[in-house]
């Protein structure tokens, strides 16, 4: 999955970014609103993170040309204003979450899991397709019993697989969802961490969970 | 608990009491005044029907010739008094009584009158036509009102005819007169008086007697009644709670007379209203400041902890961590520098200074952050009074203010002048940005062109810390925004020392 974190501290920017990559999210940061709008222009995020006092454009007027434009990316404002009025706005803008600083990075990430997961309108964290189980809130894969250790960017590859489950999605649209504009990955390179993901999987007792679509891409069953 | 205070009176018991006490004793003396007043007349009126009984009896008194025919050898004075007229005279229960003398000598008396009449010396005799009362005890003992009358009885009209044989003949006999003066002296029963005067009394003292017990119970009533508009203040006063100081006291039903009073009491809850809306305000602005870098410290160290192992990641958070920490103390320290200056805690040290090196050392200490240029115009050596750390903290927050916020890289400049007696400094630098209403809100703590806090180090004080500075140095501060859109910040102050150029 792939989150856009729009904020102007450094040390905030910073901390989130790595903290959601750990959690095998793929994340953007962008410093102020004017290079937010570049970022946002792709379409390519399922969450956005939005501060709202950013220099070079306010990050209500970021989310109303947002809206404006047609863009649905499912947006958590994080901001130090607290006041009832400000959440409002925020909300009445087309928010879909408000989250005050300081705030616990635990729930920041499970708000932004719960974001995900109304994108793909799932009431529970868990994605299943056969034996092989995906609880997306503490980012585990099971087969059966066995848990499978994968790395964050197998997971987020497979995660964006099971939320598609039968539809097909391409190596770019992979790409898309498991790397961040600071780290590039290459088709060849999504083969690879493909074949590594079917291999982990397999040897845990999942055959063909992910399928090849030749000339098109990938999907579950 | 200890009252302090002691016994306290109201205001009805304070305007009540004297009021009573200055009205009860002119009631009385009105009282009074009334009533001799009233008993003067019932004693004249009394006294006048005595005079016309005098003068009834005055009118039967006549000088009548000698007449030896008669038995008169010589004039004499005739009494025709016939007490068929004058039953009251008789002897009895409610007798009164006459007595007359001529020339001093008893000539007649009623019937009621027990014993003689002696006799009046001439020289005793009262003034002729001169009318007196008074009061005595009457021959059966009860109290009496005498009335006299002194008067030189009328010649007989058979006078004329012996002519001035007569009056010779009375002139021996009378030395000095012409004719011998009579008295009369009626005393009657003084009590149908004095029953009217203690009915007077009586009728006037116990209802005015009634009107002061019923003043002195209605002036408190009135009182209190009158200062009832007070008790509407207080209770609309009582209304307004500490959890509410928008509220003002409604003017409606007040009398004039507290109107002052109720517009005073707005204009201070309209100040108090100021004060709690600043104090907010200013709490807001310190949790909003406060807020990214607690948000900063937590993340970080719950990311941290998270993924311990981490090691790169770590390093870099613990510089992030010891940047938001810094962060943080510049900001309490700004604002407890703040709070010092305001409740006069900072001490300023006078000494001589001088400015451009102060200037100088300021602008060295930002040289390291990129293209710092500033020119400098001024003498090269200006010594002023001040005090060298708050002088220090000055130049330090105008300049960083200065070159963060210009809008041009070139244009910034620090101008010196001086005169014998004051010194100016105006930094100037080019702030395309700013409009005239930002500048007349330069030193309004917090605030910021931009209200992002991007900047990190920067929480809308320092300009509030330099006018504060200012005021604690007895230093002008004036901003003014010139049409070429450059910002021009003007300290004016004493100069204190001596110049060098």
């Amino acid at each position: 999955m792939r989150v856009l974190v729009i904020e102007d501290s450094t040390s905030l920017r910073a901390s989130i970014k790595h903290g959601l990559e750990r959690a095998s999210y793929a994340v953007d940061t962008a410093a102020d609103g004017l290079e937010a709008s570049a970022f946002l222009s792709s379409g390519v995020y399922d969450v956005v993170v939005l501060d709202l006092m950013l220099p070079g454009k306010h990050g209500l007027q970021l989310l109303k040309e947002m809206r404006e434009a047609g863009d649905d990316t499912h947006v958590l404002i994080l901001s130090a204003m607290a006041h009832t009025e400000d959440r409002i706005a925020g909300l009445e803008l087309g928010a879909d979450d408000y989250l005050i600083k300081p705030f616990a990075f635990q729930e920041l990430k499970a708000r932004i899991d719960a974001l995900v997961r109304r994108r793909f309108q799932l009431k529970r964290p868990i994605l299943e397709a056969g034996s092989l189980r995906i609880d997306t809130a503490i980012r585990e894969v099971r087969v059966g019993d066995l848990p499978v250790e994968l790395t964050a960017k197998e997971y987020a590859a497979l995660e964006a697989l099971m939320r598609h489950r039968g539809s097909v999605l391409s190596r770019t649209q992979l790409i898309e969802r498991t790397r961040d504009f600071d780290c590039d990955i290459t088709e060849n390179a999504m083969e690879v961490l493909i074949s590594g993901l079917r291999r982990k999987l397999r040897k845990a007792g999942a055959d063909d969970v992910v399928q090849t679509r030749r000339g098109f891409g990938y999907f579950v069953r | 608990m200890t009252a302090r205070h002691g016994h306290r009176r109201s205001i009805v018991s304070e305007i009540a009491l004297p009021l009573l006490l200055a009205l009860l004793p002119l009631a009385a003396a009105g009282l009074l005044l009334i009533q001799q007043r009233l008993e003067a007349r019932l004693v004249e009126r009394f006294d006048s029907a005595i005079q016309a009984q005098l003068h009834a009896l005055s009118g039967v008194t006549r000088f009548e010739v000698a007449d030896p025919d008669e038995g008169h050898d010589a004039p004499w004075v005739e009494f025709d008094f016939d007490p068929e007229n004058y039953p009251n005279f008789d002897a009895g229960k409610d007798a009164e009584y006459f007595r007359v003398w001529v020339g001093g000598v008893p000539l007649a008396q009623s019937r009621s009158w027990p014993s003689g009449a002696s006799a009046v010396p001439l020289d005793a005799m009262p003034e002729p036509d001169s009318v007196e009362f008074g009061d005595l005890a009457l021959p059966d003992g009860r109290p009496g009102r005498l009335g006299r009358l002194a008067f030189l009885p009328p010649f007989d009209e058979d006078w004329h005819e012996v002519g001035a044989r007569r009056p010779v003949e009375f002139a021996r006999r009378y030395p000095g007169a012409t004719r011998p003066p009579a008295l009369i002296e009626i005393a009657i029963d003084r009590t149908p008086l004095d029953d009217a005067i203690a009915d007077l009394r009586l009728n006037l003292v116990l209802p005015v007697l009634a009107m002061l017990l019923v003043g002195a119970a209605l002036v408190p009533w009135l009182v209190r009644r009158g200062l009832g508009s007070l008790r509407l203040l207080n209770a609309r006063l009582g209304g307004i709670d500490a959890g509410s100081p928008d509220q003002r006291v409604g003017d409606e039903g007040l009398p004039t007379e507290l109107l002052p009073v109720a517009s005073a009491m707005n204009d201070l809850l309209a100040r108090m209203d100021e004060a709690f809306e600043k104090e907010r305000l200013f709490s807001r602005n310190v949790a909003h400041e406060l807020r990214t870098p607690i948000a900063e410290l937590r993340s970080i160290g719950e990311v941290g902890a998270a993924w311990p192992e981490d090691a790169e990641a770590n390093a870099r958070f613990f510089t992030l961590i010891a940047e938001s920490a810094q962060r943080m103390d510049r900001l309490v320290g700004n604002l407890l520098l703040l709070a010092q200056q305001e409740r006069g805690a900072v001490q300023v040290i006078w000494e001589v200074v001088d400015l451009p090196a102060a200037i100088e050392s300021a602008l060295r200490r930002h040289s390291g952050e990129g293209d710092r240029s500033v020119a400098y115009e001024g003498p090269p050596r200006c010594p002023i009074l001040a005090d060298a750390t708050l002088l220090d903290s000055t130049l330090n927050n105008l300049i960083d203010n200065m070159l963060q916020y210009r809008s041009d890289p070139s244009g910034c400049s620090i101008r010196v002048g001086r005169t014998d007696a004051s010194i100016n400094m105006v930094l100037s630098n080019p702030a395309s940005d700013l409009t005239q209403d930002d500048v007349a809100r330069l030193a309004d703590r917090f605030w910021r062109k931009d209200s992002a806090r991007t900047a990190g180090r920067h929480a809308g004080l320092g300009l509030s810390l330099v006018a504060s500075l200012c005021k604690a140095l007895n230093w002008r501060l004036a901003f003014e925004l010139g049409p070429d859109s450059v910002l021009h910040l003007s300290i004016t102050g004493i100069c204190g020392g001596e110049t060098t150029t």
